[in-house]
C-alpha cells in the first residue's frame, strides 16, 4: 500500500491545530467553570440586586389578636436631577396622572416632581453670575442655544439685589416645564429630551466659563461639568411626589415607567411601609416616628411598639430570622416585551424571614371593658383623670391597663401621672409592721372621736389627724381599723416602724424610682429621703400621704403582698413567635420583701375589708374577694390637678415649656371645685371554682361629683372589671345560658335575635 | 467522497444545529426570564395587597367582635387583578 503524507497548505501541521483549538476549548470551559462555582468570583454588573425591608415585628395581645403590624405601602420615588436630563416632565406628569386616575392632577404631579421650583420656577441660587457670564448667557439664549431660529422660552436673568458697594451680580433662573418642553426643543431642532438637555447643559457651561479656556477634552470631563450643571439647575436629587399608590395601580405604573425607558434611578416604584393598628391606636400600643433628627427611618417610640423593639433587641433573640426579601434580576437588553420595551430578567428571589410576633400579654376585650368602665367613671364623677390595672396576680403579667383623661397627657397616665396613694397605702404599712413584728392584727388601738392628737415624744409636739365622716371610732383591733381604713390607726402603726426601715421597705417594692415598665417617658414618684419627721412624713407615709407613685408602682407593690410577699416586676411580653414556634420569655426571679405569713395576715384584713369594711358593698358571693379602699384628701397647699394638668394642655398647645416657676404660680389660682381627693380601690379576688386570681387598682384623681370615697367613685369600676377579667361577665353582662351546645339567648341589645333579619323572616 | 470526509461533514452539520439550537434555547429562555421578571413584580404587588387585606378584615373582625359600628362608607377593597403578561 502506497503511503502519502499530507502537505497543509497554511504549513501548520493537524496535531498543532488541534491542540490550538483544545487550548481554546479548555481555556473557556476553565472561564464557566470559575463563574458557576467560584465563590469569590464577582457578579457580573448586569445582575441588579434588589433588597427589601428587614421584616419588623407584629404585637398581639395574649388571645393572638394583632394590635399592631406592618402594611406595605407603594410610592413613587424619583431623582428630579437625574429625571429631567432624559424626560419631558409635562409628558410623565400628564401619563403618570392619567395611570393614577387623575388624582393627582398633571399640574399637581408636576410641582411635586420639580420639588426646588417656586410657582413652577428655578432660582438657580449655587450662582451668582458675574456681568460677562450673564451677557454671555444673554446672547446665548437669544440666539436659540446657538440655533439661531428664536430665543429661548423658558429661561432668564436677573439682577441680584445686593445691598451696599460691590460688583454687580446676577442670578439664572428657569421654567422647567417650558423649556424642557417637546415644543420649545422641537423649535431648536431636537428631537429627543436626552440631547436637548446636554445641549442645554453644554450651552450654559460655554457661557459660564472664560472665552479662551476651550472645551473639555475627554467624555469624562464633559460629564462632570454636565453633573456640575445639573446640580445647580435641579438641585434635589430625591423626592417622593406620590405616596400610597393602590397595588392595583402600581403594576401599571411599573409598565408606564418601562414604556417611557425611565431608570431606575431616574424613577421609580418604592416600596415602603406603614404601621397599621387594627384594633385601633392606643397609648399602650405605642407607634412608630422619629424622635431624633438624625434618624433616617422610622422607629418605635413608646408603648408595647417600644417594648417589643427592646425585646427584640436583646441578645438572647438574635437567633430570630431577620433576613430581607432578595431578588436578583439581570438588565437584559435582548429581552423584549410584547409592546417592544425593555425587560428584566429573573435570576433568583430568597423570601423574608417570617415577621416575629411578640405577643402582649393583654386581654384585647378586657382592655376595651376597662376602657368603658372608665369612661364611666369620667362621665359620672368628672376626675381629672382615671386610671385602672388589672394583674394576673402570680405572674405580675398586665391583663389590662388604660387611663382616660380630662385633659391631654401625651405621655401614658399609668406610668407617667403620680397621685398620692391615701388608705390603699395602708396595705403596705400593715404588712411592714407585722413583718418587722411591730403589730398583731388584734393588737387594739384607740383612735379618738374624729380627730386623734399625734405626740411626738421627742419634742411633746402633736399634730391632729382627722378622719372622715362616719369612720370607725373609739379603741378597736389593728385588722378592724384597717378594714375600716382609719388613718389615726396607721399614723400609730407607722410611726412604730423606724423611719429607716420603713423607708427601706418601700424602696425595696419599688416607690421612689421610676416603675421601669419600658412604654416610654415615665415618672419615679416622690419619696421623701431620710430623716423623716416624726410628726409629718413618718405619721403621714403610714396612710399615704407625703409621698406621691405612679399606677404601675402602686400596683408591683400591692401584689407583692396579696401574691405572698415576692415583689416582681410587672410583665406586659410573654413570648415571641416566628414562623409557628412560640418562645415563652420567661418570669422574671422574684425578690422576696414580706413572709407569706405576714401577706397572709394581710390577705385576711382586706377580706374583711370585702366582707365588713370600706368594700363590703362591692362583695358578690361567687368570688372569694379582699378590697383596700382608698380616699386622699390632698392639703391645701397641694396644686390642684385640674389646675394642673389644664395649664400643661394649655402649655403644649401654644408651645411654651411648662417651667417649675409656672407650675409654683398655679398654686395662687383658685380651684374649680372644693376639696381636692384622690379616691383609688384596690380588689383583688378569685373565682371559687377557681385557683387563679387578679388584682385590679382603679385611680380617680380628683373627681368634682357630690361622690369622694374610692368604693364610691373607683369602687363600682373595680368591682365590674375584677368580674369581667374572672370572666364571670362578657362586656359586663351574665354569661349566655346555652340551650343547644355552643348557642343560648343573648340579653345583649347588640346580639339581641330581634335585629337579625333572618330571624324576622323565620317569625 | 470517503468516509472520513462524509462524517466530517456531518459532524459539522451537527456542531452547527447544535449551535443553532442553542442559540434559539437561550433566547427562549431569555425571553422565558423576562415573563418570570413580570410574574415576579406581579406577585410582589399582589403579596402586598394581600398582607393590606389581611390588615382591613382584622380590622373589621375586630369592630363586628366588639360591637362598635363598621364604617359603611368605607372605600370598597381593590378587585383582585387579572394576570398580565
Amino acid at each position: 500500500m502506497e503511503q502519502r503524507s499530507f502537505a497543509s497548505a497554511s504549513g501548520l501541521r493537524p496535531t498543532s491545530a488541534f491542540v490550538v483549538v483544545a487550548i481554546v476549548i479548555l481555556a473557556v470551559a476553565g472561564r464557566v467553570a470559575h463563574l458557576a462555582f467560584a465563590r469569590s468570583a464577582p457578579p457580573p454588573d448586569r445582575e441588579v440586586f434588589e433588597v427589601g425591608l428587614v421584616p419588623a415585628y407584629e404585637v398581639a395581645d395574649a388571645g393572638g389578636r394583632t394590635l399592631a403590624t406592618f402594611v406595605p405601602r407603594f410610592d413613587l420615588v424619583m431623582s428630579p436631577r437625574s429625571m429631567w436630563q432624559a424626560h419631558t416632565p409635562v409628558r410623565m406628569a400628564q401619563r403618570i396622572s392619567e395611570v393614577l386616575g387623575g388624582e393627582p392632577t398633571a399640574l399637581e404631579l408636576i410641582d411635586a416632581m420639580i420639588p426646588d421650583a417656586t410657582a413652577g420656577v428655578i432660582e438657580v441660587k449655587a450662582w451668582e453670575l458675574t456681568p460677562r457670564q450673564a451677557q454671555r448667557l444673554g446672547e446665548w439664549m437669544e440666539s436659540g442655544a446657538g440655533s439661531g431660529t428664536h430665543p429661548l422660552a423658558g429661561i432668564w436673568i436677573r439682577p441680584l439685589a445686593r445691598h451696599g458697594q460691590g460688583a454687580e451680580r446676577f442670578r439664572l433662573f428657569w421654567q422647567p416645564e417650558l423649556l424642557l418642553s417637546p415644543e420649545e426643543r422641537e423649535a431648536h431642532g431636537y428631537e429627543s429630551a436626552w440631547s436637548w438637555s446636554r445641549h442645554l447643559a453644554h450651552g450654559i457651561e460655554r457661557c459660564r466659563r472664560r472665552p479662551g479656556l476651550g472645551d473639555p477634552t475627554s467624555a469624562k470631563e464633559w460629564d462632570a461639568r454636565r453633573a456640575e450643571v445639573w446640580a445647580a439647575l435641579i438641585p434635589r436629587a430625591h423626592c417622593r411626589p406620590v405616596r400610597g399608590i393602590p397595588s392595583a395601580i402600581a403594576i401599571d405604573v411599573r409598565d408606564l415607567l418601562r414604556e417611557e425607558g425611565v431608570s431606575p434611578w431616574q424613577m421609580k416604584l418604592a416600596y415602603d411601609r406603614d404601621r397599621h393598628y387594627p384594633c385601633g391606636e392606643h397609648e399602650l400600643f405605642g407607634s412608630w416616628g422619629f424622635v431624633d433628627p438624625a434618624q433616617t427611618e422610622a422607629r418605635p417610640r413608646e408603648g408595647l411598639e417600644l417594648l417589643g423593639d427592646r425585646l427584640l433587641e436583646g441578645a438572647e433573640w438574635s437567633f430570630l430570622g431577620h433576613a430581607p426579601d432578595t431578588y436578583v434580576w439581570r438588565r437584559d437588553r435582548s429581552v423584549r416585551g410584547r409592546r417592544g420595551d425593555r425587560a428584566n430578567a429573573y435570576l433568583g428571589l430568597t423570601r423574608a424571614s417570617a415577621a416575629p410576633i411578640v405577643h402582649s400579654t393583654i386581654d384585647l376585650a378586657l382592655q376595651r371593658f376597662v376602657r368603658r368602665e372608665l369612661q364611666a367613671v369620667m362621665t359620672e364623677h368628672r376626675p381629672a383623670l382615671a386610671m385602672a390595672i388589672v394583674l394576673d396576680l402570680e405572674s405580675g403579667d398586665v391583663l389590662a391597663v388604660d387611663s382616660v383623661e380630662e385633659y391631654e397627657i401625651q405621655p401614658f397616665a399609668p406610668v407617667y401621672h403620680t397621685f398620692t396613694p391615701g388608705s390603699t397605702m395602708k396595705v403596705v404599712t400593715m404588712a411592714t409592721a407585722l413583718e418587722e413584728g411591730l403589730v398583731r392584727p388584734d393588737d387594739e388601738f384607740e383612735v379618738g372621736d374624729g380627730s386623734y392628737h399625734l405626740v411626738d415624744p421627742a419634742t411633746g409636739r402633736g399634730r391632729v389627724i382627722h378622719e372622715a365622716e362616719g369612720s370607725l371610732t373609739g379603741r378597736n383591733t389593728a385588722a378592724m381599723f384597717f378594714a375600716r381604713s382609719v388613718n389615726a390607726c396607721f399614723a400609730q402603726i407607722g410611726v412604730r416602724i423606724p423611719a429607716e426601715v420603713f423607708r427601706r421597705y418601700l424602696v425595696a417594692l419599688g416607690y421612689g424610682s421610676p416603675p421601669g415598665a419600658g412604654l416610654g417617658i415615665e415618672r419615679a414618684g416622690y419619696l421623701r429621703g431620710l430623716p423623716w419627721a416624726y410628726r409629718f412624713t413618718h405619721a403621714s407615709v403610714g396612710f399615704g400621704h407625703e409621698m406621691t407613685t405612679t399606677l404601675w408602682q402602686h400596683a408591683a407593690a400591692l401584689s407583692t403582698v396579696v401574691r405572698g410577699g415576692v415583689w416582681r416586676p410587672l410583665r406586659l411580653l410573654r413570648a415571641v413567635e416566628q414562623d409557628g414556634a412560640r418562645h415563652e420569655i420567661p418570669l422574671a426571679d422574684g425578690r422576696r420583701v414580706y413572709r407569706p405569713e405576714t401577706c397572709a395576715e394581710v390577705r385576711a384584713m382586706m377580706v374583711l375589708g370585702a366582707t365588713e369594711g370600706t368594700g363590703r358593698h362591692l362583695a358578690r358571693p361567687d368570688i372569694a374577694m379582699g378590697t383596700k379602699t382608698g380616699t386622699a384628701q390632698k392639703v391645701g397647699t397641694e396644686l390642684c390637678v385640674h389646675v394642673e394638668l389644664a395649664a400643661r394642655e394649655r402649655a403644649d398647645r401654644e408651645g411654651v415649656p411648662m417651667t417649675a416657676a409656672r407650675l409654683r404660680s398655679l398654686k395662687a389660682q383658685p380651684k374649680p371645685h372644693g376639696n381636692c381627693y384622690t379616691s383609688s380601690m384596690c380588689v383583688f379576688g378569685r373565682r371559687l371554682d377557681e385557683e387563679r386570681e387578679i388584682l385590679v387598682l382603679v385611680v380617680a384623681d380628683e373627681p368634682r361629683s357630690r361622690e369622694k370615697f374610692g368604693s364610691r367613685v373607683a369602687g363600682p369600676a373595680a368591682a365590674a372589671i375584677l368580674v369581667e377579667a374572672l370572666g364571670l361577665t362578657r362586656d359586663g353582662e351574665p354569661p349566655v345560658v346555652e340551650v343547644v351546645d355552643g348557642f343560648g339567648p343573648s340579653p345583649s341589645p347588640l346580639r339581641n335575635g330581634s335585629l337579625v333579619p333572618w330571624r324576622e323572616e323565620e317569625r | 467522497m470517503t468516509l472520513r470526509t462524509s462524517l466530517s461533514i456531518g459532524l459539522c452539520v451537527g456542531a452547527f444545529g447544535v449551535g443553532i439550537f442553542t442559540v434559539h434555547l437561550a433566547a427562549r429562555n431569555r425571553f422565558r426570564s423576562g415573563e418570570l421578571d413580570a410574574t415576579q413584580r406581579w406577585c410582589e404587588v399582589y403579596a402586598r395587597q394581600n398582607e393590606l387585606l389581611r390588615s382591613e378584615i382584622r380590622r373589621e373582625e375586630w369592630l363586628l367582635l366588639s360591637g362598635e359600628p363598621a364604617e359603611d362608607d368605607r372605600a370598597p377593597a381593590s378587585p383582585l387583578p387579572e394576570a398580565t403578561d
